[in-house]
C-alpha cells in the first residue's frame, strides 16, 4: 500500500518526503508571510496609493525624495538594528550623531583635509560606540542605562566643547555630495550613497561572521557561549559598528544641511527604532534582517512625505503616522505566525 | 549569596559616601549665601532651556557677557545654568536658584503657565524675575519679549507673524501657494506666530496654503521637511516660515526654486537676500536676552521705577533691499549679516537703542563687553495694553478681551479693549 503512495528509488527502497521540503504554493505563501516581504510589498504599494492624498503622486520627484531623506535613516536604522540584534537599545545615537557631525565640521574648519576629518570623526564615534560595548558586555549593566548614560555625558562635554560655535558649516565637497543638487548618471548622489551604504551594510548583519554571531548572541547569550561564540567581543564589535554607524549619518546630515548643531541628532532616536521594528525586527533580539530594516525606514520616508503632502494639521499627522506603523506592526505580527504554522 | 550580600554592602557604603560628600559639597556652597551680608556678592543666575543651537547659545553669551562686564562683575556673582526641555526640571532649578539665595533670576521660559507658582515663590522671597524670548505669566515677573513687538518705525504693524504674512501677500501680489513652516508645535509663541499669520492669511481668497509642517525652529529639521512638501507640491510659489528659513532655503535651492520666503534672522537667509532673493528677514533676537539682564540688573541697582513689567522689543526688519554684509564686527553703516559666520548663526545680535555695547565676539563668547551703556527711557518699550492677552493670558485692570480694531495694523485681531 505505501509503494502506491509513496515513491521507490532503484534498488525499490522506499524514498520518504523530506520534511524540510512543502509544496510550491506552501512555499510561495511562507514566502509572502515574511515579515521582510510585507514591508517592502506595503512600501510599493504606498507610491500607487499617494494617489489619494496628492494628484502629483506618484511621481520621479516623490521617489527620489523618499530616497534622499530615507538616506539618514536607512543608515541610522542600521546601527540601531544591530543593537536590537543583541536584545539592547542604542540611546547615545543622538549625541553620536552630533559628534559625528561636529566634528567633520569642526576639524575641516580648522584646516585637515576633509577625507582627514570624516575618518577622525568616526574613529571618535567608533570610540563612542567601543565605552558603549565595554560598559554593556564586561560591566554587564543594561544597555539602555549605559547608552543613555555615555550619550548624556557626550552631549554635555560637546556643549562645553563648543562654547560659542555650536553650529559647524560644512565642507563645500560634502554638501555637494550629500544636498541633492548633483548627480551622477542621472541620478542624485545621495541615491548612490544609499545604495553603497545599504549594500555593506547588509553584507555586514547577514552574511559576515560577526553577523552570525550577533543573531547567537541575541537569541541567547548562554547557548552561545556554550557554542563557543565569544559574546563579550561580539557585543563590542556590535556597538563600535552602531557608533560608526551614527557617527557616518551625522556627516551626512552635516553635508544635505551644509551644517549642522548640535541638536542635528535629536529628531531620528524613536525613528531609528519604529524602523527597526516596522522592518520585522523582533524588539527583544535575535531575529530580524537589515532588507527589512531598509524597508521600514523607507515606508516611514514615503509616509512622512504623503503626510505631508496631504496637508492634514499636525495633530492628525502624528494620528496617522501611529495607526499607519500599528497595522504595519500587525501585518508582519499576522505574516510571522501564519508563517510559523506553515513550518 | 555571601558574595551578593558582599556586594549589597559595597554598594550601600559607596552609596552613603557618595551622599555624604553631597551633603558636604552642598553645605560648603550654601554657606556664603546664607550670610548675604555685606561684603558678599549679590548672586544672579541666568538660566536656559535647551541648548545646543546658535540662537541660545548667543543669547547665553550676551546676557553673560553684559553680567560679566567689570561694573557688574565686582557687584554680582553669577552662574549659567541650563535646564533642558523639560518643564519640571526648570522649575526644579528655579526652586534651587531660590533656595540659595538668588536675588536676580534671568531665564528662558519652557512655559509661560507652568512656571507661574515657582515665579510667585521667588517674588515673594526678594527675587527679581526677567524672563526673555518667550514669557511667563506670573504678575510680579518681567517679560522681555519680541513676541508681539512693532516695527520700530511704525509702531503701529505689530506681531512677527502678521507682519511676515502680509509681506509675504504683497510679495505674492495677492495670490499664490504657499507653505507655512511653524515652529516648536504645542508653544505659545508657535500659536502667536500661527495665529497672527492666519489672521492676514484669510483676508486674501487667492493665497492657497498647500502644506503646513513644524521645523521646530531648527535649519536641518526645516529642510527636510520642505524638501517633503516640495515632492507633492514642486509648485509651490512662497513660504512663510519661523526659525529654520537657511533649511527652507537650501531645500528650495536643492529644487532650483527662488521664490519669496518670510523667515527669521539666519545668517544664510540675509546672505541670499542680499544676493537678490525675495523675502523679508524678521523674529526673534538673541539680543533680548542681553537686554533682559540689563533690565534685571538695573531693578537690583537703581529699583524698578521706570520699568514696566512687560517690555516689548522692537522688531527687526530686512528686506532684499536692505540686507547688507558687515565687513567688520558691528552692524555700522546700515550693514546686517556677518558673511563669516555660520549658516545658522543668528544675527540680530545687537539692538540699537537698548543693547548697544553688543558686540560679535561678545555674542560668541560671552565675554568682551567693557562698558555697559545705560537703559534708554524703558517706557518707550512697554507692551500696548491691547496686546497683553498674548504674553500674560489676561487683561490688565480696566481692560477686557475683545477685538482690537484701532491703533493696530492689522485691525481685527484678538486683544484687550476698554469697556
Amino acid at each position: 500500500m505505501s509503494n502506491n503512495t509513496l515513491p521507490t528509488d532503484q534498488t525499490g527502497t522506499t524514498i520518504l518526503p523530506d520534511p524540510r521540503q512543502e509544496s510550491v504554493p506552501r512555499r510561495i505563501g511562507a514566502f509572502f508571510a515574511q515579515p521582510v516581504v510585507i514591508v517592502w510589498i506595503i512600501l510599493v504599494l504606498m507610491f500607487p496609493l499617494s494617489r489619494i492624498v496628492s494628484p502629483n503622486f506618484p511621481s520621479l520627484g516623490q521617489l527620489e525624495s523618499t530616497l534622499i531623506l530615507g538616506l539618514f535613516l536607512v543608515v541610522v536604522a542600521f546601527g540601531q538594528g544591530f543593537v536590537i540584534l543583541t536584545g539592547g537599545f542604542d540611546l547615545s545615537l543622538p549625541q553620536t550623531i552630533a559628534l559625528g557631525a561636529f566634528l567633520t565640521g569642526y576639524l575641516a574648519n580648522t584646516g585637515w583635509p576633509v577625507m582627514g576629518a570624516i575618518v577622525a570623526a568616526t574613529i571618535g564615534c567608533a570610540l563612542i560606540g567601543l565605552i558603549n560595548g565595554l560598559l554593556v558586555a564586561h560591566a554587564k549593566f543594561p544597555p539602555f542605562i549605559v547608552t543613555l548614560a555615555t550619550g548624556s555625558i557626550l552631549g554635555s562635554v560637546l556643549l562645553g566643547v563648543s562654547r560659542g560655535t555650536p553650529a559647524q558649516p560644512s565642507p563645500a565637497a560634502l554638501s555637494s555630495l550629500f544636498s541633492g543638487k548633483e548627480s551622477f548618471l542621472g541620478v542624485p548622489t545621495p541615491i548612490w550613497a544609499l545604495v553603497i551604504f545599504a549594500l555593506i551594510a547588509y553584507l555586514i548583519q547577514m552574511r559576515s561572521t560577526i553577523g552570525r554571531r550577533t543573531f547567537a548572541v541575541g537569541n541567547s547569550e548562554i547557548a552561545s557561549r556554550v557554542a563557543g561564540v565569544p559574546v563579550s567581543s561580539t557585543l563590542i564589535i556590535v556597538y563600535t559598528i552602531a557608533g560608526i554607524s551614527s557617527g557616518l549619518a551625522g556627516i551626512m546630515l552635516l553635508g544635505y544641511s551644509s551644517g549642522a548643531d548640535l541638536n542635528i541628532g535629536a529628531s531620528w532616536l524613536l525613528p531609528s527604532i519604529t524602523a527597526v521594528v516596522v522592518g520585522g525586527s523582533a524588539i527583544r533580539g535575535g531575529a530580524g534582517s537589515y532588507a527589512g530594516t531598509i524597508g521600514g525606514a523607507l515606508l516611514l520616508t514615503v509616509l512622512g512625505i504623503d503626510i505631508s503632502a496631504a496637508g492634514f494639521s499636525e495633530g492628525v499627522k502624528q494620528i496617522l503616522y501611529g495607526v499607519i506603523i500599528l497595522i504595519a506592526l500587525i501585518a508582519a505580527r499576522l505574516g510571522k505566525d501564519t508563517g510559523a504554522a506553515r513550518i | 549569596m555571601a558574595s551578593r550580600t558582599k556586594k549589597l554592602s559595597r554598594l550601600v557604603g559607596a552609596v552613603a559616601a557618595l551622599a555624604s560628600a553631597t551633603i558636604m559639597l552642598s553645605a560648603c556652597t550654601a554657606a556664603p549665601g546664607d550670610s548675604g551680608g555685606d561684603g558678599q556678592k549679590d548672586k544672579v543666575f541666568l538660566n536656559l532651556s535647551y541648548s545646543g543651537n546658535n540662537w541660545q547659545d548667543e543669547a547665553a553669551n550676551l546676557a553673560m557677557a553684559i553680567a560679566e562686564a567689570p561694573e557688574n562683575a565686582e557687584k554680582y556673582d553669577v552662574t549659567k545654568q541650563i535646564s533642558g526641555t523639560d518643564v519640571q526640571k526648570q522649575i526644579s532649578d528655579l526652586q534651587s536658584m531660590i533656595a540659595s539665595g538668588a536675588k536676580l533670576i534671568v531665564s528662558y521660559p519652557i512655559s509661560p503657565t507652568a512656571l507661574k507658582q515657582v515665579v510667585q515663590e521667588g517674588c515673594d522671597r526678594g527675587v527679581t524675575f526677567v524672563f526673555y524670548d518667550s514669557t511667563v505669566n506670573a504678575e510680579c515677573a518681567y517679560n522681555v519679549a519680541f513676541i508681539t513687538g512693532a516695527l520700530a518705525d511704525d509702531p503701529e504693524r505689530a506681531f512677527f507673524g502678521a507682519q511676515t504674512a502680509q509681506a509675504l501677500v504683497d510679495l505674492l501680489g495677492g495670490e499664490g501657494k504657499i507653505f507655512l513652516n511653524r515652529g516648536v508645535a504645542g508653544t505659545s509663541t508657535d500659536a502667536v506666530h500661527f495665529d497672527t499669520a492666519m489672521a492676514v492669511f484669510n483676508k486674501h481668497p487667492g493665497i492657497e496654503i498647500v502644506a503646513e509642517f513644524y521645523g521646530s525652529w531648527d535649519s536641518s529639521q526645516s529642510q527636510q521637511e520642505t524638501a517633503k512638501a516640495l515632492a507633492a507640491h514642486p509648485d509651490v510659489e512662497g513660504v512663510w516660515s519661523q526659525d529654520g528659513e537657511a533649511g527652507v532655503l537650501k531645500a528650495l535651492e536643492a529644487a532650483g526654486l527662488e521664490i519669496p520666503v518670510t523667515g527669521e534672522n539666519s545668517n544664510y537667509f540675509r546672505q541670499r537676500l542680499s544676493e537678490g532673493w525675495p523675502g523679508v528677514s524678521s523674529g526673534s533676537p538673541p539680543a533680548q536676552a542681553g537686554i533682559a539682564m540689563k533690565v534685571g540688573l538695573h531693578i537690583l541697582e537703581h529699583g524698578a521705577d521706570g520699568i514696566p513689567k512687560n517690555i516689548e522689543v522692537p522688531l527687526p526688519w530686512i528686506t532684499t533691499e536692505t540686507a547688507k554684509p558687515c565687513e567688520g564686527a558691528d552692524f555700522v553703516d546700515g550693514c546686517n549679516f556677518f558673511p563669516g559666520e555660520a549658516d545658522t548663526f543668528v544675527t540680530e545680535v545687537f539692538q540699537v537703542d537698548l543693547l548697544p555695547e553688543a558686540s560679535l565676539d561678545a555674542a560668541k563668547t560671552g565675554t568682551g563687553i567693557t562698558e555697559v551703556q545705560d537703559l534708554p527711557k524703558m517706557t518707550d518699550f512697554a507692551q500696548a495694553e491691547w496686546r497683553r492677552i498674548y504674553t500674560r493670558d489676561a487683561c490688565d485692570e480696566g481692560w477686557a478681551e475683545g477685538t482690537v480694531t484701532e491703533n493696530q495694523i492689522p485691525a481685527g485681531l484678538p486683544g484687550c479693549v476698554q469697556p
